[in-house]
């Protein structure tokens, strides 16, 4: 996040641990469960995206024929791996996440 | 019925979704600032998020949301059922909250629709935090322009001692309502997926400022609405009531910077401050009308006593106090230990920190305490089909 002199008129707020408590057993399962919905949203992104592009293109005479044939360059390539491993790290960061300490609900406690 | 948040916030969406919205979009003489950040532009009142991927993302994340509150909880509320009928459990008994996790939150079904809720919740925030930080100079730049820009006034107060309680990251937004600049930008956008994309067009608040009862004797100078948030139940008001002096507080600073920014974009004037509600520094017996949308239930009961009383001591003679929030007119969650369950995860994961203890809250006895003639006000969709609380000033 940007550090920045403009006055934002914040103070500090008492943190919420949700990203602590494993629901399914074991982080790994919570981990996998959470890349799950991630792609889930990835993949909607990407069909809503074509579906404009194909209605837009549509009325350009682009087929999606064309669409086939297409021959990236080298910089599109480039770009696009760049791309992908944004995706990679948007989808497949929450396994990288500290969960040594964590708490099941088998340790719940009534407070 | 059972108390639960999310589920409540879909049915009083649902019921705004077929109410008459009598105000058009965004006013046409709106002076915009002249940085005003909208890439996408606005559909009606709601500035389109700025770029198709992150729209896209949070309408996956808006249907993903609705599935689980729908689909997958009643999957999950069908082997509460069976595993209670298996064991032989009174489905009525009171069960400490640790002994109802051991048997019921390991279940599979149960246990993916609480990951699945709060984990697709996290995801909308970050998604949202993301984008406003990713242009953190565009987005706040347009924030300072529209600061010094009116219709309508900002009150902000740096120095302003913010209580403990109100610092907590309710409903797991990452910096709460105090601790992230963009708080209201993420709110505004963060709560129309929990509305179920039923809210775009304040469909909602709408609804609520067409129903807010009037004062016995019809007049209506000013308004207050306390712990205003984003203020779109105030820009709403201002909008019934064209003529009056309407007020939007909240202890947010970023929630009414955002909320004045929009008012501001809409051509609306309100005056919004950042205040406590419990100590507003308003006189005494200043407002026809007080209003509170869903503040009660995110704050300690204490201070929720407190606001009672503030908002008796601000109403005029005759003047109304109409907080819309669940269950305000009696009635408290069904018992049982799932029901429990559920609460209490409202409580510690979902972190509504004082859902608890607004539970304890009888409203009827105290409005009455404070001198409130006490009525029921017009249905909220917050408590089911019961009425929501009004109380009156005596003269």
């Amino acid at each position: 996040m940007a550090t920045s002199t403009r006055a934002e008129f914040t103070t500090e707020a008492i943190k919420a641990d949700i990203e602590k408590v494993s629901f399914m057993g074991h982080p790994l399962f919570d981990n996998m469960m959470t890349a799950l919905i991630a792609i889930g949203a990835e993949i909607w992104t990407e069909r809503r995206q074509r579906l404009v592009l194909e209605k837009l293109l549509a009325q350009k005479g682009i087929t999606k024929d064309m669409v086939e044939q297409f021959v990236p360059s080298v910089d599109d390539e480039a770009a696009w791996r760049k791309e992908r491993e944004v995706m990679v790290e948007r989808i497949y960061g929450q396994f990288a996440n500290d969960s040594t300490e964590f708490t099941t609900s088998s340790t719940w406690k009534n407070k | 019925m059972h108390f639960d948040r999310r589920s409540l916030f879909g049915a009083a969406a649902a019921v705004a979704a077929v109410a008459k919205s009598t105000i058009g979009s965004r006013s046409a003489e709106a002076k915009l600032p002249s940085n005003d950040v909208e890439p996408r532009g606005s559909t009606g009142r709601l500035e389109r998020l700025p770029t198709l991927a992150l729209e896209a993302n949070d309408e996956f994340l808006t249907s993903f949301r609705f599935w689980v509150n729908t689909k997958l909880s009643k999957a999950a509320e069908e082997r509460y059922v069976a595993i209670t009928k298996e064991k032989g459990i009174d489905p009525k008994a009171n069960m400490p909250v640790a002994e109802a996790a051991k048997i019921y939150a390991e279940d599979p079904v149960i246990a993916t629709r609480n990951h699945a809720w709060l984990h697709a919740q996290l995801l909308m925030w970050k998604n949202l935090r993301r984008e406003f930080h990713g242009n953190y100079d565009a987005y706040m730049a347009e924030m300072e322009v529209a600061d010094k820009s009116g219709p309508g006034t900002l009150e902000l107060n740096p120095d302003m001692v913010i209580p403990e309680y109100t610092k907590h990251e309710i409903h797991i937004q990452p910096g709460g309502y105090v601790g992230d600049p963009f708080a209201g930008h993420i709110y505004h956008y963060g709560t129309n997926n929990f509305y179920s994309g039923r809210n775009y067009q304040d469909d909602l608040h709408m609804k609520y400022a067409s129903n807010v009862p009037l004062p016995k004797d019809g007049k209506v100078r000013r308004i207050l609405d306390m712990g205003c948030g984003v203020g779109q139940l105030s820009v709403a008001l201002k909008q019934r009531f064209p003529n009056a002096e309407v007020w939007g507080i909240d202890i947010g600073a970023p929630m009414v910077r955002y909320g004045h920014m929009r008012a501001v974009d809409m051509g609306t004037e309100v005056n919004f401050a950042q205040r406590l509600a419990e100590e507003t520094k308003f006189p005494d017996n200043h407002f026809d009308i007080i209003t509170s949308y869903i503040l009660h239930h995110e704050v300690t009961a204490e201070a929720s006593r407190k606001i009672i009383a503030e908002a008796h001591r601000l109403t005029r003679a005759g003047g109304v106090y109409y907080p819309i929030d669940f269950n305000t007119a009696g009635m408290r969650r069904t018992e049982g230990p799932y029901s429990e369950l559920r609460g209490w995860m409202s409580h510690r994961w979902n972190h509504e920190r004082w859902v608890r203890e607004y539970d304890t809250v009888d409203f009827k006895t105290e409005f009455a305490k404070v001198g409130f003639e006490v009525s029921d006000g017009p249905k909220s969709g917050f408590a089911g089909d019961r009425p929501n609380i009004l109380g009156t000033k005596r003269a």
